[in-house]
């Protein structure tokens, strides 16, 4: 039963992730290829301001969503401006830059030894130490956060937002102010993508850079663009499948180290024939056009 | 010291420019941000490998083995994957996803063939040359001349003859250059396989001098690409200039800081000049009209 | 027989006896075409003789781009054939389309902004597989003069505009499809532009299929004319001047007035 509760937490921490990263990339257009560090943010602020500060588990991770925000205005302020490919490669450059600090800032993140002994998260008194309790914990704050997301998506924000990324050049000549709109939504998707590191230091109770890579950054782009980028059920079901893919491989009884590349050759595949053929995903509305 | 760490440096740039050159080739020409390129230098290192230490094959036959296929490949991934999209007019973003798939599976299949360690090309100590106070393996002076030779051979012949006139001609405007007659298909495949076997030359070179690991291929792609975007989009000097600036600016780190931090400072180079300089070091003068697209 | 590579030599004219039973050279056959879900071209037919000039006219958005794009090959009709010399080219890709001597002007004054125009002129020539070079000075375009080596990127709207039909017209083509190759000019340039082009027309029996919005420049220097009117031939002459008197051509174009 516990391995259901595994699949159900690991599946809230990649629909949270999918789905701010759809706010960015399937509402507003802007592919953005470090949404992993600011999961890793997210995931390194909450675990120290709990280790070191004393804090709990919500105010931690309420903290770490504004300060992912704060430090995402760092790379989305100079790029913005500029033609879509700088963008593309002003985020993965972010990407290995705030690996590289995780990695070899020693004093502050223990660098690749990691964070052992993340204390288990205590909600209302109550200490979530079983994995039911954690699938809870994650399956509420993913429905919460998921909310939040439909809800920005259905305001006139949110309207704004694919007014912006179906027409820029309509949308400034109505003065729009374009570049402010896509730096607002790239913050709130890097707030939103701090949830779900807090999620994952507190589940796992040891962190290390390894999960924060440029690797997994890709991995969540495509579970927007498998799910369906612009939709609000695609990250899920996205999420879902994703997570389930390696479970199904398992079951082939296929050898774990095998069934590692096995997966990623699967979905890397899977991503260059779905744009081919079917670039809005399985349930999406936009296809990056 | 000084002197040997301009060495080292001039090394490390001669081998980030031949991976800049041919990515610009391939990204001036179609727009297309491909990031499997990375893939195509794994590839050409592993096959060398395999020529050279698995089929015992001579050094320089395994070296153009590696080159071939990576030429091979880029023009596979032209032909099976991002053609088909140029011609249904698909959008860049969907050419960037493709190639984030592709090179995921490529390079994951690499792995799944070869295993995730690192490899050696050349086990054992590498002879040494002394020049003017400064050591290099012979491998190490190989990549300098290779360099030499190719790097100003390649931008000499895309400025002055009529092939690199086409190529920068449909860099400039794909729909004109068609409506004047050139195949845009044509050029097409063949700066994939020009810009590919560029790469590949790089990886072969690098993985005897260094060895490799099924990953090598993404941190190299991206500097190039930062030395790009730092010598100058749109041009094919100003990969070659940024290639050497990056070169030296990161033996520089490993003297001074560390060689930890060299991927976080040649990103750090590049958010200085998006932020300063998005047009790079080299781009020519544009219209006001232009440079706002 | 692939005709498209066998083009009798520029300075022998097409004469119409080369053609079978008087065939036209451009044959434009009920052409269906838009883009993506909307049509544009809804069934228009027209062709053109050897050494005619043909003028396109028609409001703003009425389909002549869409028309010479057709032409071009730039778009696939979804119904209709387009017939060259008597062969169907209408699967024939752009490329071979301007290697067989179809040239299209593009509205606008495209140039490739980083050659020069010695640059233009040797890769125009190149490209449409004509041996041998031209040199700037033998062209009849005075904004050219002086700017044969700098960037094409540099240049004025108007200098764009002579660079563009000079490129085009030092590829000998077969055939010139002209989209508005005065827009954006200073009238007496464009003036000047158009009897160019004209006259380089005549003197090497150039037919041209021509989109002009300065109706009174281009109607006198035409054989025949054709009005577009939302994607349809609404009207066609042989004696273009008739059209020439504002209250007809207001009726022609707006489907008001007298
Ligand atoms: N690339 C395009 N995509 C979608 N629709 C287009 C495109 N180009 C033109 N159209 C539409 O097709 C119609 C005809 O356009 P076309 O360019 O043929 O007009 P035109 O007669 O050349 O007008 P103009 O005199 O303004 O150049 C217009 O309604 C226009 O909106
Ligand atoms: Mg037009």
């Amino acid at each position: 039963m516990n391995y259901l509760w595994h699949i159900l937490v690991m599946i809230s921490i990649y629909a949270i992730l999918a789905a701010s990263l759809n706010l960015v990339t399937g509402y507003s257009g802007l592919l953005s290829l470090c949404h992993a560090a600011f999961y890793g943010i997210g995931a390194y602020v909450t675990t120290l301001l709990m280790m070191r500060a004393g804090f709990g588990f919500l105010p931690a991770m309420a903290l770490g969503a504004a300060l992912t925000a704060l430090i995402s205005l760092a790379i989305a302020i100079p790029s913005l401006r500029l033609r879509g490919d700088y963008f593309v490669l002003a985020t993965l450059g972010f990407q290995v830059i705030i690996f590289g600090v995780l990695y070899n800032w020693v004093s502050l993140t223990q660098g690749p030894y990691g964070i052992p002994g993340i204390p288990i998260p205590v909600i209302l008194g109550i200490p979530v130490d079983t994995v039911f309790r954690y699938a809870l914990l994650s399956g509420a704050l993913a429905v919460a956060c998921l909310v939040m997301i439909r809800a920005v998506a259905r305001s006139p924000f949110g309207r704004l937002l694919r007014a912006v990324r179906d027409d820029e050049i309509a949308a400034a000549a109505l003065g729009k102010n374009v570049p402010r709109i896509k730096i607002t939504v790239f913050a709130l998707g890097a707030a939103f993508a701090a949830v779900p590191g807090a999620l994952f230091a507190g589940y796992m109770r040891f962190i290390d850079p390894t999960s924060f890579t440029l690797a997994e950054a890709i991995f969540i782009l495509s579970i927007v663009v498998i799910g369906g980028a612009g939709s609000l059920a695609g990250p899920v079901l996205g999420a879902a499948f994703m997570v389930l893919l390696p479970e199904a491989l398992r079951f082939l009884q296929m050898p774990d180290a095998v069934a590692a590349n096995m997966r990623q050759i699967i979905y890397g595949l899977l991503l260059v024939v779905l744009m081919r053929f079917r670039p809005q995903g399985f349930l999406g509305k936009y296809g990056f056009e | 010291m000084l002197l040997q760490l301009l060495a080292n440096g001039l090394v490390n740039g001669c081998m980030i420019a031949l991976m800049a050159l041919g990515y610009a080739l391939i990204y001036n020409t179609t727009r297309i941000f491909h990031v499997a390129h990375g893939a195509a230098y794994t590839a050409a290192a592993y096959l060398c490998y395999l020529l050279l230490i698995v089929f015992k094959w001579p050094l320089l036959l395994a070296v153009v083995g590696g080159v071939a296929a990576a030429a091979l490949l880029g023009v596979t991934m032209e032909l099976a994957v991002y053609a088909p999209l140029y011609r249904r007019g698909a959008s860049d973003l969907i050419s960037l996803i493709s190639s984030l798939g592709l090179y995921v599976a490529l390079v994951n299949l690499i792995a799944l063939l070869f295993g995730n360690e690192t490899k050696v090309l050349r086990p054992g100590v590498e002879k040494t040359c002394r020049l003017l106070g400064v050591i290099l393996t012979r491998i190490q002076v190989a990549e300098v001349v290779v360099a030499a030779v190719l790097l100003p051979l390649l931008v000499l012949f895309l400025k002055r003859t009529l092939w690199g006139k086409i190529i920068r001609g449909v860099r400039d405007n794909p729909v004109l250059a068609e409506v004047l007659g050139i195949d845009l298909m044509a050029v097409r495949i063949a700066v994939f396989a020009a810009g590919s076997a560029l790469a590949g030359m790089a990886a072969c070179l690098t993985a005897l001098d260094v060895g490799m690991d099924p990953q090598v291929g993404m941190p190299v792609l991206l500097t190039a690409a930062v030395a790009l975007i730092v010598g100058g989009v749109g041009t094919f000097e100003g990969p070659v200039i940024g290639g050497f600036l990056l070169g030296l600016i990161q033996s520089l780190i490993v003297w001074k800081i560390s060689a930890q931090w060299t991927d976080v400072i040649t990103f750090g180079v590049l958010i200085v000049f998006l932020v300063f300089r998005p047009e790079g070091i080299a781009s020519r003068r544009r219209r006001l009209e232009e440079s706002a697209a | 027989m692939n005709v498209m590579n066998e083009r009798p030599a520029l300075n022998s004219p097409i004469q119409p006896e080369d053609f079978p039973e008087r065939s036209p050279l451009l044959r434009v056959e009920n052409v269906h075409a838009g883009y993506g879900k909307k049509e544009v071209l809804q069934g228009v037919t027209l062709s053109l003789a050897p050494g005619e000039i043909v003028a396109v006219i028609g409001a703003n958005g009425a389909g002549k781009s869409t028309l010479l794009k057709v032409v071009a090959g730039l778009i696939k009709p979804a119904a209709g054939r387009v017939i060259f010399r008597g062969e169907d080219i209408t699967n024939l890709p752009t490329y071979r389309r301007a290697r067989g001597g179809i040239a299209y002007l593009i509205q606008g004054g495209a140039v490739f902004p980083s050659l020069s125009v010695g640059d233009h002129l040797e890769l125009g020539r190149a490209a449409a597989r004509r041996g041998g070079r031209v040199s700037c000075g033998v062209l009849p375009f005075p904004a050219l003069e002086d700017r044969a080596s700098s960037a094409a990127g540099l240049f004025s709207g108007g200098q764009r505009q002579a660079l563009a039909s000079a490129t085009i017209l030092s590829t000998e083509p077969a055939l010139l499809l002209a989209d508005e190759p005065s827009a954006g000019l200073a009238p007496a340039a464009a003036a000047e532009l158009l009897a160019t082009l004209a006259a380089a027309s005549r003197e090497r029996g150039l037919p041209v299929l021509w989109v002009e919005q300065r109706v009174a420049d281009v109607l006198p220097l035409a054989d025949r004319a054709v009005l577009l009117r939302s994607g349809l031939v609404a009207a066609e002459t042989s004696s273009p001047g008739d059209w020439l008197d504002g209250e007809t051509l207001a009726h022609l174009t707006f489907g008001r007035g007298a």
